[in-house]
């Protein structure tokens, strides 16, 4: 039994100590570390011997662009322009990147054309009043001349670039860029000279995948019963594209 | 007439009794069921039938304990056929035969203790070659060099199993406990017995690449890494494979060639955050402080606390000082302090006692995947940082979690032989020895993470010893500003940084105080005045 206390003791003695020791080892390092790096004043006087240096960050681009081709399904939409009709278009593009900051390419669009509110309303009067006098009606049609088809050569210039945090899931390189170009349109009452220019944005979501959306202002000349008449037309699109 | 039938269902009773007692009924019995039942054979049922027929032809005549014994394996039922093995075959010359015991082993094994029978198997079997062919083949079939029983059973290579087990086994088992340690001549011996292109070969390769290394005979150490790059069956991960190969290059002072190998070891990498660190220090050695800044900039974000070790942040105050940056100096020492004195007191407290819940958590997902660093979350920020890469403890924990599987049949066995043949004083031994073997490799392992903890904690130690010497350096340049102030330079020191990416084609932003993972090592560091005053 005086045994088994005298153990008993020993072994609370040893635990203790070793307890001690690693508060000991503990608090020696705490000490340490606290006196490093503490001195304000050497801080000061270290900014007199600040040197200029310039920490930036320098990446790749995700989407190699020289040389290369991208080729963009796109649907747009015209707004302005003629006042009784509205022109969507599906179309594509082809681009040759000569480098990321410059591309030509071509456009070919097909349009389907709607009447507007304005235009359907004058439609219905010319109707009824046609129904009402069948052999001399007043109210006249709309003069219309809306756009069939068009061709494009353009050349973009990309002079920003950025990213963009996707939800933090993943980044998105993005390029802004200008678009100039000119070419001719196929109108219902036949075919006119056209230009172009405006701005857009290029999202490059994968090594071969784009996505564009594009504003512009485009120009022609529109046949009328009173005469030509030059039309401004705002056209916004999107493209997905894809790069060989 | 019911009378009549009566007698007739109990000639019939009698007749199966005696049919069921008989040695060549259990065949013709076994072989019937089969028809009625239309079972097929499988390769388990294979098995089970090779082995009860190597048994009919070893023991001829076989009793009725022996033909219960026999209908357990036919069933497939191991852990029943094992509890009857000493009524059947008790004190017989077949439990003396090479064939006997290769047998017991073998049911140990399918029972739910995989190391005691393959240890069993090693040290009562004396001689493979007189063992019943079926046996033979069973027992091969059974543990392919694949098994991870070869990892934990505690056995001594003899040549003579290489005939039974192949030259693969042979190769992990004596492979196991391979480490550069064993010595060049001994390593090479063992790469001649490895059959080429095997992963235990590749094994055996890398420890020998490491080995020659420490010897500093890196031309044969860079020859045997080459080699081993260009293989399927890597040893350990491409990343350590480079970074290794980047060692060497920096080792005999090819700075670039060693920049370029750090290069290639990837952002997702565990080692990632050492190769930045490394590349640190080769940039020093060229003379460009200003692209070691810039590597280091990426270890500074953070979240990656924790998985960054102290030294990156000495690479980065010296580089600092290079350039006479000061207040960055003085701002790493502050960042030093920030990141690692609490973490070196949890690790101190870890390695004084590493059995928490944490500890316990993170073994477990150890066994059930191959964990990364980044899966551990917030969770590593109080382990060492080795603990996901260091093999010696996944061998211990995957060990250990195995022993303990063992353990649990060793276990359930007692209590059914306890249940079917009363006290046997075997399965207790057994079960005793899996529950001390899986009890000593737990507490191995949570040593083995204690150590690590204790050389993480001493390394940072080291470290921090060493940023005093650079505190004390700071103090001793700044008090000499004012002089430095008064002394006319002509030109301006120039460093133009060197990293970031070298794309044709690159994207250039302004650092600022929000990370982005994808800018991590892209950053680029020029210094426009370094060690000039300001004026």
């Amino acid at each position: 039994m005086r045994y088994f206390v005298l153990l008993s003791l020993l072994g609370v003695l040893v635990t203790g100590l070793s307890a001690q020791a690693d508060e000991k080892a503990s608090s020696s390092l705490e000490q340490e570390f606290d006196g490093l790096g503490g001195n304000q004043a050497l801080l000061e006087k270290a900014r007199a011997l600040n040197p200029e240096i310039a920490t930036s960050i320098v990446q790749p681009r995700e989407v190699q662009r020289r040389m290369r081709f991208e080729f963009a399904p796109e649907f747009s939409g015209s707004f302005g322009g003629d006042t009784y009709s509205r022109a969507h278009s599906i179309g594509l593009n082809a681009q040759f990147h000569i480098n990321p900051r410059w591309s030509v390419g071509v456009k070919y669009n097909h349009s389907f054309n709607r009447l507007t509110a304005e235009g359907q309303s004058l439609v219905d009067q010319a109707m009824e009043d046609y129904q009402a006098n069948p052999s001399d009606p007043s109210a006249r049609l709309p003069n219309l001349d809306y756009p069939l088809n068009e061709t494009l050569a353009l050349v973009n210039w990309y002079p920003f670039y950025g990213k963009l945090n996707l939800l933090d899931r993943a980044v998105a390189q993005f390029d802004v860029y200008t678009v100039l170009g000119g070419g001719s349109v196929t109108l219902r009452s036949g075919t006119s000279d056209t230009f172009t220019g405006g701005m857009g944005i290029a999202f490059w979501m994968r090594k071969n995948l784009s996505t564009r959306l594009e504003v512009r202002y485009q120009r022609y000349r529109a046949q009328y019963d009173s005469g030509p008449q030059d039309l401004d037309v705002a056209v916004g699109g999107i493209q997905v594209g894809w790069l060989l | 007439m019911k009378r009549r039938h009566a007698h007739t269902q109990g000639m019939i009773k009698a007749a199966a009794l005696i049919m069921a007692l008989s040695p060549l009924a259990v065949h013709a019995d076994s072989d019937l069921e089969k028809l009625l039942e239309r079972k097929t054979d499988g390769v388990a049922a294979q098995s089970q039938n090779g082995l009860v027929e190597a048994i009919r032809q070893m023991i001829p005549r076989t009793s009725p304990e022996q033909n219960i014994f026999l209908r357990h394996i036919e069933g497939g039922e191991y852990d029943k056929a094992l509890l009857q093995f000493s009524s059947a075959f008790g004190g017989t010359q077949f439990e003396r035969t090479e064939s006997g015991k290769a047998i017991l082993s073998y049911l140990m094994f399918k029972s739910g203790l995989p190391v005691t029978g393959v240890e069993k198997l090693f040290s009562a079997v004396q001689s493979p070659k007189q063992l019943h062919l079926q046996v033979l083949s069973l027992w091969r079939d059974a543990v392919p060099s694949s098994h991870p029983v070869w990892n934990s059973a505690r056995i001594v290579w003899d040549e003579k199993w290489r005939e039974l087990f192949g030259s693969a086994v042979e190769v992990k088992v004596r492979t196991r406990d391979v480490t550069p340690s064993r010595g060049v001549s001994a390593l090479k011996q063992l790469a001649q017995v490895a059959p080429a292109g095997s992963q235990e070969r590749a094994i055996v390769d890398w420890n020998l690449a490491i080995a020659l290394s420490l010897q500093d005979q890196s031309g044969e150490a860079a020859k045997v890494i080459a080699q081993l790059l260009g293989q399927k069956s890597a040893p350990v991960s491409e990343d350590l494979m480079n970074i290794t190969a980047a060692r060497l290059l920096f080792q005999n002072g090819y700075m670039d060639a060693a920049l370029k190998y750090y290069g290639k070891v990837g952002k997702a990498s565990d080692y990632w955050a050492e190769a930045q660190e490394e590349m640190g220090w080769a940039y020093l050695r060229k003379g460009q402080p200003q692209d070691a800044i810039a590597t280091t900039q990426s270890l500074m974000v953070p979240a990656l606390k924790g998985w960054v070790g102290p030294e990156a942040l000495f690479v980065r105050s010296v580089a600092q000082l290079r350039v006479c940056d000061y207040p960055e100096v003085m701002k790493t020492l502050v960042d030093f302090k920030s990141r690692y004195k609490q973490r070196a007191i949890d690790l101190l407290t870890l390695a004084e006692n590493p059995e928490t819940e944490l500890v316990s958590e993170v073994f477990k997902r150890m066994v059930a995947e191959d964990l990364q660093w980044q899966n551990l979350g917030s969770k590593a920020q109080t382990l060492p940082r080795a603990t996901v890469r260091d093999l010696r403890l996944l061998h211990l924990v995957r060990s250990a979690d195995f022993l303990e599987a063992e353990s649990k049949s060793a276990n359930d066995l007692f209590v059914k032989s306890l249940a079917q043949t009363g006290l046997q004083g075997t399965f207790d031994a057994i079960k005793k020895k899996a529950d001390e073997r899986s009890r000593s490799a737990r507490v191995a392992a949570r040593n083995r993470l204690a150590e690590l903890a204790r050389v993480e904690v001493e390394q940072t130690k080291r470290v921090l010893d060493k940023l005093h010497i650079v505190e004390a350096e700071v103090i001793q340049q700044v008090a000499s500003a004012q002089r430095l102030s008064d002394v006319k330079v002509a030109s301006t020191d120039v460093k133009v940084g060197t990293t970031g990416s070298k794309a044709q084609d690159t994207l250039r932003f302004p650092l600022g105080a929000e990370v982005w993972f994808d800018e991590l090592s892209h950053f680029k560091v020029d210094v426009k005045k370094g060690c000039q005053a300001k004026r």
